[in-house]
């Protein structure tokens, strides 16, 4: 049960005391350690001034809900109105919320683009619904911000709470921790990448890369893939290819023409045969470099070549 | 990248795209079905090495069936969706069938942008199977989520087998649904041990072409089964060891596809800024109006990615090239429209409406012959009003499939109520300028502003000199020439002087030919410039320069069709005929032929049309045909139905032209078409195959534009629909309005001619029986009103018709007598119908002059023929009639009244008639006596006053004698309002009625009898008239009562009249009475709400906008107020709204 709380100091406390409950039932119940949340690196926000402290708070729920919470939240989200916890989508807003305000704050938003004017859209209607204006100014308003964005907070970690104790009670109990374990286990966190990538690189002859950036720039499209894999399938391997897969088109040679070029000397149209015909251009450039002009003279020649 | 992987994702990019899953799709992603091992664990089953769902099957499930499928669906809830299922479903699937039965995967369907409509039974067969938006999920053997036999999942072995059978059926639909343009995506089957097994599965993937079956995850089993084996050989299915999700993430990663929706399905598609406020579309309320219209949303707002200069030519010419169907929006925010100068007159037009601050009945038309820009000026216009921010915009495509008004009216309303001032609703329909009015008198019936823009050909009539008709011209002029080159320009500096040099004349083609008459790539616009004789110019000036001097007559497109090889010289000068029945044609013209037929009236065909018409060897060779064609395209819509039509109407009609040659050819491949439509299933539903028939007949028909061309083949077409009706059980009413419709006009065409021999007598009965039938068929539903008045005029035209034809034989003239009151009933009935329309009255008049030039008639009957014309002439409500009908119905009324020489008729004839008991006499008269219609144009006017209060005076005397004829009753109460009101009914907003006690009680005495006869063909006007009557009488209740049947029935008023504030609640001396009251209930949304009228003792609308309080809340007074009166009922008007 959610008790009314009417200082940030208050409410934080009582986030950090359901953070603690819902890691103890899960961890009991999954068998794993931690149960939803991993450590938080980052220190519990200061919440004084309120603009500081909502700026941190919202770090600070990022890092919970998106990092150290990352599979744990995401699977009981999910089951929020099964045990009919969000009958009007509320809670699950609050969770995607934070990602969009953390954005919204720490970003500099292209607004041409269609998800930026979303996300600024979003949050600037948020920020008026709780502080009567888009641009909080004065510490009243960033207090009243700051106590919305806890209290959303406490009642979602309460609903998570609610939801590992239905899990607990649930007659298909077993089955739905197989498949939370399951999850656990096909997640892989950014760090299990940079091993890897390490290793890689050196079989590859290449110990200058730095792991940790270009893991940053790719996690999130290889733990995509990962996802679409069979049962089966050996992090190991499978992460082995896609990193090898990134070292070979990340770190290969710029080709000495465009696409600009093979448009014009073949008098084609922009479309995939440009792309093709520069797939083959690599090839002929990979196995023996050489100039614009006579890389141009060989892929005529294997395209008429092909043609006769 | 392999072959098959490319072939699949091109394939998956055209479209449509459908998914099967199998009953293993939940066991892909951790190698167990918790849904099954849960079923299990609860009802057991048969022991079996591995886990399958026949299991289930005489479980223990059985005992109870309902309660375990609740719990199964209840178990749904709890389980996982697969990870990999959730990236496979942000495709934008054109469909999903599937033999799973738990409920766990349409949860990852049903997204922010996509609703999913499930389908279990044979029966329903929808008319977007391919909307992407709301997703056609077809569950072969049921849901658990279900409790109704037909759609749960089988529980017994007999049940099993009963359900394998609706499975096979149900998956049967998948060939016409994918098409074969489309791709079929299997992921997750479970082999043998699927329900829907490779015996069931297999048959109808072998229907499919080669390419279109991709199979993901395959198993060792599926590799061995030689069925497998034979289809793979044959190259129709193709196995993938991969998964789906991991073949998309690929592709998509590759940027070959996209993944997560479409544009309106992102974060900031349907949502609409309105000045500084973002409205969000509800995603039910999206989904409906895209089935009619596109909104234009702040998605399309947004810049496009930038191009290179070569990608951006090639954008360019496919902007040329597709003009013409759903527009291109980028193409616009790219600059890509040429602007014609015609465009800044038809914004100012538009402009103005938007900026009125009253409703609007009269859209604003855009008309010019094909080719001159109005499809992209059109859209122009959207696009730049909705730039703007000023104002929500709707879209509307040329499409055969009209849009649903209440899906328009729905979205308008929400608009309205989220603070937009007004919608601008731009159609180009290419319809007449009435189709227009129609459809903005159901808004502004409604009360909704909407600024209607509707394309149209050319018009001729002086209407079209009205500011609000915008004509394109055909040709540029002066100016826009200058402009072009320096337009051209912009996409290569030297294309300009390119075009300048292939001599193309701008005439009245230009605009079409120009994706011809442009170089396919920008580097060839260089090489062409560079070289006197490049490779472009080659194909331009050389090719032109061989023209013959004659050939110059023919159009910049005609030329352009030459250089690119799709119509030689010969074909386009002469007129060679090809017989498609008898003569064997090449597939690529037969394909060419029935598409460009209907083409031609810019007409596209259903895919599944055209394809039927082809035959099983034209399925097979379809993309075959289609890809070698330049003059033909496929378009999807925005619920992903396809039809396939030329390029441009105008291309399609020069190839008609040169290819056919003649009516003849064109009518047979017409027939063709029209004999494989279907209707979809039972009953009358909107069927895109029907509305495509009906459109072509049209086109083609007595209304269509050429009408000379193809009468002589009239009798052709409608024995082509009779054939469809009696041999292939197509019976839809308003197929059989155009069969009928066809063969009177064939019949009249011949009578008017003399001819001898053919059989008119037959015809003429068999359009009786045909439109007899429809009748019946139609049944009387209140939402059929419309269309069984349009079967009863042409029943009643058709019976007249025949009548007149006997006439013409004077040994048989009297049978005309019992065919003209036969027509007349008809006309009667078809009033009552639809008492806007003036066709009946325009069938009735020519009728009626025909019975009466030829003296069949006796002097009594000729009397009540004429009062019948007069009465139907009179009681015409002129305020629901554009200008063009009121203009007719000018014409109309001068005709007839020439015609029968009334104020010549003596005063011994009516006495005489009066003599006779006829009460046509006293209408006669009386109309005689009141001038009417001239004296009722200024009632201000006392001479006029005084002749309507003599033929009042007369009639009132006379009352007894005419107790039961609604003509004379119709006049007394229309003479009595004028005198005593000074104004005719509905003539202004807020009258105020200067009427006592005992004025209204004759006005309800007048009104008993009017109504007891059951005749009127003003039903809901007379009635408003008892419900103001009674108001005023202190009869609240029943005032309120009869204001309610008004609200009811006022659906069939078209027109602003319906909402208008016509009458004030007044005193005796004609002063606004005054209320009071406070709120005592208000909508949600704050948009309307209830008053309780102290002086009334009864609640009564108000609409808080009107106070200025849009926070308005129950228990607050509402002062002082008026009340007004409209079709809707009272409501409360603020005081200030009246002015003196």
């Amino acid at each position: 049960m959610v008790m009314a709380a009417s200082t940030p100091e208050a409410l934080m406390y009582q986030i950090v005391s359901r953070v603690e409950e819902v890691n103890h039932v899960a961890s009991r119940m999954l068998g794993i350690s931690p149960g939803v949340f991993g450590p938080v690196s980052l220190g519990p926000p200061k919440l004084n001034p309120a603009e500081v402290g909502f700026l941190r708070s919202i770090s600070w729920l990022f890092v919970l809900y998106h990092e150290a919470g990352k599979v744990g939240v995401d699977f009981l989200a999910d089951r929020l109105s099964t045990y009919g916890l969000d009958p009007n989508g509320r809670l699950s807003a609050h969770h995607r919320l934070v990602r969009q305000l953390r954005t919204f704050q720490q970003h500099n938003l292209d607004v041409g683009k269609s998800c930026d004017r979303a996300t600024q859209q979003i949050c600037e209607q948020w920020l008026r619904d709780q502080c009567g204006t888009p641009v909080p100014g004065t510490g009243g308003q960033w207090k009243r911000c700051l106590l919305a964005l806890l209290s959303e907070a406490l009642q979602f970690l309460e609903a998570l709470r609610q939801t590992t104790r239905s899990i607990e009670q649930d007659e298909s109990r077993e089955e739905i921790c197989r498949e939370w374990r399951f999850r656990v286990k096909r997640y892989h966190p950014p760090h299990a990448f940079d091993d890897l990538i390490a290793k890689v690189a050196t079989d590859m002859g290449r110990e200058h890369v730095d792991p940790a950036r270009l893991r940053t720039r790719f996690h999130e499209k290889w733990s995509e893939e990962l996802d679409t894999l069979r049962p089966d399938y050996e992090f190991a391997i499978e992460a082995r290819k896609l990193i090898e897969r990134v070292l070979l088109t990340e770190t290969t040679a710029v080709l000495p023409i465009t696409g600009k070029d093979i448009m014009e000397e073949f008098d084609i149209s922009p479309g995939p045969l440009v792309g093709e015909l520069l797939q083959r251009a690599r090839t002929i450039y990979d196995a023996k470099p050489c100039s614009r002009d006579i890389l141009l003279g060989q892929l005529r020649q294997e395209v008429f070549g092909l043609h006769e | 990248m392999e072959a098959r992987l490319d072939d699949f994702y091109r394939r998956l990019k055209r479209g449509p795209a459908f998914l099967l899953l199998g009953q293993n799709y939940l066991r892909l992603e951790s190698g167990v079905d918790s849904f099954l091992s849960e079923v299990i664990r609860k009802y057991g089953g048969a022991s079996a090495e591995k886990e399958t769902y026949d299991e289930i099957l005489d479980s223990g499930a059985v005992s109870s069936p309902e309660s375990a499928l609740a719990w199964m669906d209840d178990r749904c809830r709890r389980l996982s969706v697969p990870r990999w299922l959730k990236t496979a479903a942000s495709y934008l699937w054109n469909g999903v069938y599937t033999s799973a039965i738990d409920s766990i995967w349409p949860s990852c369907f049903r997204t922010s942008w996509r609703e999913i409509q499930p389908l279990f039974e044979e029966k329903y067969r929808p008319s977007d199977p391919r909307n992407r938006s709301l997703l056609h999920c077809t569950f072969l053997y049921g849901c658990v989520n279900r409790a109704e036999e037909g759609e749960r999942p089988p529980l017994t072995r007999f049940d099993y087998r009963k359900r394998k059978q609706i499975a096979i059926s149900l998956a049967r639909r998948l060939p016409e649904a994918i098409t074969p343009m489309g791709v079929l995506a299997i992921e997750g089957h479970a082999g043998d041990s699927d329900w829907f097994s490779l015996d069931d599965l297999l048959p109808i993937l072998d229907e499919l072409n080669a390419g279109q079956t991709h199979i993901f995850s395959v198993t060792q089993e599926l590799l061995e089964h030689p069925d497998v084996k034979e289809l793979t050989q044959k190259g129709k299915l193709l196995l993938h060891q991969e998964g789906l999700a991991e073949t998309l993430v690929r592709g998509e990663g590759l940027g070959l596809l996209r993944l997560g929706g479409p544009p309106e399905g992102e974060e900031s598609g349907r949502r609409i800024q309105l000045d500084d406020e973002v409205l969000t579309v509800p995603r039910d309320l999206w989904n409906q109006v895209s089935r009619s219209a596109i909104v234009l949303d702040d998605a399309l707002l947004l810049q496009p990615p930038p191009l290179s200069d070569e990608a951006r030519y090639r954008e360019f010419r496919n902007f040329l090239s597709a003009s013409d169907g759903k527009p291109q929006w980028s193409a616009y925010a790219r600059g890509f429209a040429f602007p014609r100068h015609f465009e800044k007159t038809l914004r100012q037009a538009v402009d103005k409406s938007l900026g009125a601050r009253t409703l609007i009945d009269d859209p604003v038309i855009l008309h010019g012959q094909t080719g001159t820009g109005k499809t992209v000026a059109l859209a122009a216009l959207a696009y730049g009003v909705r730039r703007t921010g000023k104002y929500p915009v709707l879209f509307i495509e040329r499409k055969t499939q009209r849009p649903v008004q209440s899906d328009i009216d729905r979205f308008c309303q929400w608009a309205e109520h989220c603070g937009a001032p007004a919608c601008l609703l731009v159609w180009d329909g290419m319809l007449e300028p009435k189709d227009y009015s129609e459809c903005l008198k159901y808004h502004s019936s409604r009360g909704r502003k909407v600024v209607l823009v509707g394309s149209s050909y050319r018009i001729e009539d002086k209407f079209a000199r009205e500011p609000r008709f915008v004509l394109a011209p055909p040709t540029l002029n002066p100016s826009e020439i200058a402009d072009f080159a320096p337009f051209l320009n912009m996409f290569h500096p030297s294309l300009g002087e390119l075009l300048r040099r292939a001599e193309a004349p701008p005439d009245d083609s230009f605009l079409v030919a120009l994706y011809r008459l442009l170089p396919p790539t920008r580097g060839s616009i260089r090489a062409g410039v560079s070289r006197e004789a490049g490779h472009a110019e080659e194909l331009i000036l050389q090719r032109a320069s061989k023209i013959r001097p004659e050939f110059r007559q023919v159009t910049a497109l005609g030329r352009a069709l030459l250089q690119a090889g799709v119509i030689t010289e010969e074909q386009l000068l002469t007129s060679e005929t090809k017989d498609v029945g008898g003569e064997a044609v090449s597939e690529v013209q037969d394909l060419t032929g029935l598409v460009m037929v209907p083409g031609r009236f810019g007409l596209r065909v259903p895919l599944e049309l055209v394809v039927r018409a082809l035959g099983k060897h034209g399925y097979s060779n379809f993309m075959d045909l289609l890809e070698g064609v330049d003059i033909l395209r496929s378009f999807e819509d925005s619920v992903g139905n396809i039809d396939v039509g030329p390029r441009n109407a105008l291309e399609a009609k020069l190839i008609v032209q040169a290819r056919m040659g003649g009516a003849r050819t064109e009518t047979a491949f017409a027939k063709r078409l029209l004999l494989e439509v279907t209707d979809g299933g039972g009953g009358f539903p909107d069927s895109r195959e029907i509305d495509f028939a009906v459109e072509l007949v049209r086109s083609m028909g007595a209304q269509g534009q050429e009408r000379a061309h193809f009468a002589p083949y009239f009798k052709d077409l409608s024995a082509a629909l009779q054939q469809l009706r009696e041999e292939r059980g197509v019976e839809h009413p308003r197929l059989m309005l155009q069969e009928a419709n066809l063969l009177r006009e064939w019949a009249v065409d011949h009578a008017k001619r003399g001819e001898q021999d053919v059989d008119l007598e037959g015809s003429f009965h068999q359009v009786g029986s045909v439109l007899r039938r429809a009748l019946d068929l139609l049944g009387d539903e209140r939402r059929n009103r419309i269309l069984r008045a349009h079967l009863l005029i042409e029943l009643a035209a058709a019976t007249a018709a025949r009548a007149r034809h006997v006439l013409g034989r004077p040994d048989r003239s009297h049978e005309a007598i019992p065919l003209f009151d036969e027509a007349r009933n008809a006309i009667f009935e078809a009033r009552k119908q639809d008492p806007s329309s003036l066709y009946p009255i325009d069938v009735l008049e020519w009728a009626t002059e025909a019975m009466l030039e030829s003296s069949v008639l006796d002097e009594r009957a000729y009397a009540e023929a004429v009062a019948d014309v007069l009465y139907a002439l009179q009681t015409v409500e002129e305020e629901d009639l554009n200008l063009e009908q009121q203009e007719r119905l000018h014409t109309l009324r001068l005709k007839f009244a020439h015609f029968v020489r009334m104020e010549e008729m003596a005063e011994e004839a009516f006495a005489a008639l009066v003599a006779q008991g006829s009460s046509a006499g006293y209408y006669l008269r009386a109309l005689r006596m009141s001038g009417l219609p001239e004296t009722s144009d200024d009632l201000s006017d006392s001479s006029s006053v005084e002749r309507l209060r003599g033929a009042l005076g007369y009639l009132e005397e006379h009352r007894s004698h005419f107790s039961r004829d609604e003509r004379c009753l119709g006049l007394l109460l229309d003479l009595w309002w004028m005198v005593q009101t000074q104004s005719r009914f509905f003539d202004r907003e807020r009258k105020l009625l200067p009427l006592s006690d005992e004025q209204w009680q004759h006005c309800l005495g007048i009104i008993h009898d009017l109504e007891a006869t059951s005749t009127s063909h003003r039903p809901t006007s007379i009635a408003f008239v008892r419900g103001l009557a009674l108001f005023h009488l202190g009869s609240v209740q029943e005032a309120l009562e009869v204001f309610r049947e008004v609200e009811r029935e006022s659906e069939q008023v078209r027109g602003r009249r319906r909402v208008i504030r016509s009458y004030m609640a007044s005193t005796p001396s004609g002063q606004p009475r005054r209320f009071h009251g406070d709120v005592r209930w208000v909508a949600e949304e704050g948009n309307r709400g209830e008053v309780w009228v102290e002086e009334l003792r009864h609640g009564i609308r108000f609409l808080p906008r009107d106070f200025g309080r849009p926070n308005i809340a129950r228990g607050d007074t509402l002062g002082e107020f008026h009340v007004a009166f409209n079709f809707l009922g009272p409501i409360a008007d603020p005081p200030g709204h009246l002015r003196p």
